[in-house]
């Protein structure tokens, strides 16, 4: 039995828990307390493409790719914008495992540094919600850095989709118990935060800069833990990047979901004693959209 | 219907009783903290850990910062063994008023933000700190002062439509080779008096809810002037 304590603002651990998934085969309940909410999956690491499953409401559904703006070639997967990169591939799970009831998690998305990356905020997993139809992605080549990767953001030319019919967020998580970055923090990217919303900075570095998400942060630990979060609870970091005044996300317009593993303490800006590294090996595992 | 029996230990913080359920026969011990009973002392960092990031989870890593102007060039912060079980953070800095005609106040420090999270401050009496502050070439001025300043982002100021830090600050004399502590009362901290426009609820509300903790170095060079030195902090903490 997961112990549910610990968790964070107003994260619901519910291991315990049965659910209902609404996409297209509900999940019976078992036993024990019923879980009252309902799913739409979005995905769950089965396949192999690393292609979301989610149908967006217009074009086409993103696809996972890691990410980092420098440093990169320390990842697996490495970032699939780099030259020489491997396709995207999941990870098998260190033992089959039930998510929702009846669904059997064989594999998740796995990102794991190869080396410490040091002097850096960290890395994270990402997909965009809509891309153009037939579009693909870009490249490769681009380069490691955070104008590079901008760049490529805007010509991706991804698409707002609206989820106001959901609430928040559901999915699986672990750590390695041996990594220095143990904390994954989960993001939305609306109309303010990116890019292509046209309203923040795209220039890195500036006062008003994108990809200040909407985020939560979470520990995590060495097993595979169900996370339930709301999308009430997403709050921008306050100390970088634009801040939406409202302090709301756009639920209407979201672009992007983030899970990233930052540097234990935060990253260096200028000059710091001792040497910032990370370390880590995350899983990710049955994505669902929880339905109002 | 209970008994209050006589105290069972000498422990002056914690009043032990023993309270007789006469009804049930039964007796059990409950504890009762002393309503005067001193608060743990809050650890900002002793530095052992040889992270850079502070021991509370809040805090993130401490940032070497040079201001007026605003750089990183001329600093080099590190850690130092004061001996084989003591660690101590360091910081080496070069500040320059440039020449313009003005005095700019320059200097340098080091601070650590807890980011969106504010800490409650206003139980502690005081901060206590350890240090060395030495000169280097060109040494530095007679009347340089060190400032401990505790940032409260999240407070409101009297006039909102006009800017202004939300900080308090408190300058003490830092000087000497040998190492030395030094103890601030919380009470005595206040808005920087070149601070017009003040904090909702003064500096109560700030130690209420504290964001950042900087320590820097303030030369009181004249315009175009020039200094260096090497500053040594070690425990670091409320109580």
């Amino acid at each position: 039995m997961a112990n549910c304590s610990g968790k964070m603002l107003g994260l619901f651990c519910v291991l315990t828990l049965v659910a209902g998934c609404s996409d297209s085969e509900p999940a019976a309940p078992t036993g024990g307390e019923v879980d009252e909410r309902s799913y739409t999956k979005i995905d769950d690491m089965e396949g192999t493409t690393g292609v979301i499953g989610w149908a967006p409401p217009h074009g086409s559904p993103g696809f996972w790719y890691s990410f980092a703006d420098q440093q990169c070639e320390k990842l697996r997967p490495t970032p699939s914008f780099l030259e020489g990169s491997e396709d995207w591939s999941y990870a098998e799970v260190p033992e089959p495992y039930e998510t929702l009831a009846g669904v059997t998690s064989r594999q998740a998305a796995r990102l794991r540094t190869v080396a410490p990356i040091v002097d850096s905020w960290g890395a994270g997993l990402r997909f965009h919600l809509s891309l153009p139809t037939g579009s693909g992605p870009p490249g490769p080549p681009y380069e490691c850095t955070p104008e590079s990767l901008t760049a490529r953001d805007i010509e991706m030319n991804a698409m707002p989709v609206d989820l106001t019919m959901y609430t928040g967020i559901s999915f699986w998580a672990r750590t390695e118990s041996n990594a220095t970055g143990k904390k994954l923090t989960m993001g939305l990217h609306d109309r303010h935060t990116h890019a292509a919303g046209g309203i923040c900075n795209p220039t890195p570095g500036t006062l008003d800069a994108c990809y200040n998400a909407f985020q939560v942060t979470l520990p995590l630990t060495d097993e595979f833990e169900h996370y339930v979060l709301n999308f009430s609870e997403l709050t921008q970091n306050p100390t970088w990047g634009y801040q939406e005044p409202s302090g709301t996300m756009d639920l209407s317009q979201i672009y992007e979901a983030i899970f990233d593993v930052n540097t234990p303490g935060g990253g260096c800006s200028g000059v710091c004693p001792g040497e910032p590294t990370l370390e880590f090996d995350i899983w990710i595992d049955d994505l669902y959209f929880v339905d109002r | 219907m209970v008994a209050l029996c006589e105290s069972r230990t000498k422990a002056p913080t914690v009043a032990r009783c023993c309270l007789v359920a006469v009804l049930a026969g039964g007796c059990f011990d409950v504890e009762q903290r002393d309503a005067n009973l001193a608060i743990e002392p809050f650890l900002v960092d002793d530095f052992e850990s040889g992270t850079g990031v502070p021991p509370d989870g809040r805090f993130e890593r401490w940032q070497c910062f040079r201001f007026n102007p605003n750089t990183t060039d001329g600093l080099d912060c590190y850690f130092e063994r004061r001996d084989e079980d003591d660690q101590a953070l360091v910081m080496d800095f070069n500040v320059t008023d440039v020449e313009d005609g003005v005095q700019q106040f320059a200097g340098a420090g080091v601070s650590t933000s807890a980011g969106a999270a504010t800490i409650d401050f206003s139980g502690y009496r005081q901060l206590v700190f350890s240090a060395i502050l030495e000169g280097g070439a060109p040494a530095l001025p007679a009347g340089t002062l060190f400032y401990v300043e505790l940032a409260c982002s999240s407070v409101p100021l009297e006039n909102p439509n006009v800017g202004g830090d939300r900080l308090v600050n408190l300058g003490v004399g830092v000087s000497g080779a040998t190492w030395s502590s030094y103890e601030l009362s919380l009470t005595s901290f206040g808005q920087p008096a070149w601070h017009t426009n003040h904090l909702v609820g003064g500096a109560p509300a700030c130690l209420r809810a504290v964001d950042s903790i900087a320590l820097s170095v303030s030369p009181n060079l004249m315009d175009g002037m020039a200094a260096a030195g090497k500053l040594h902090l070690d425990d670091i903490f409320f109580e």
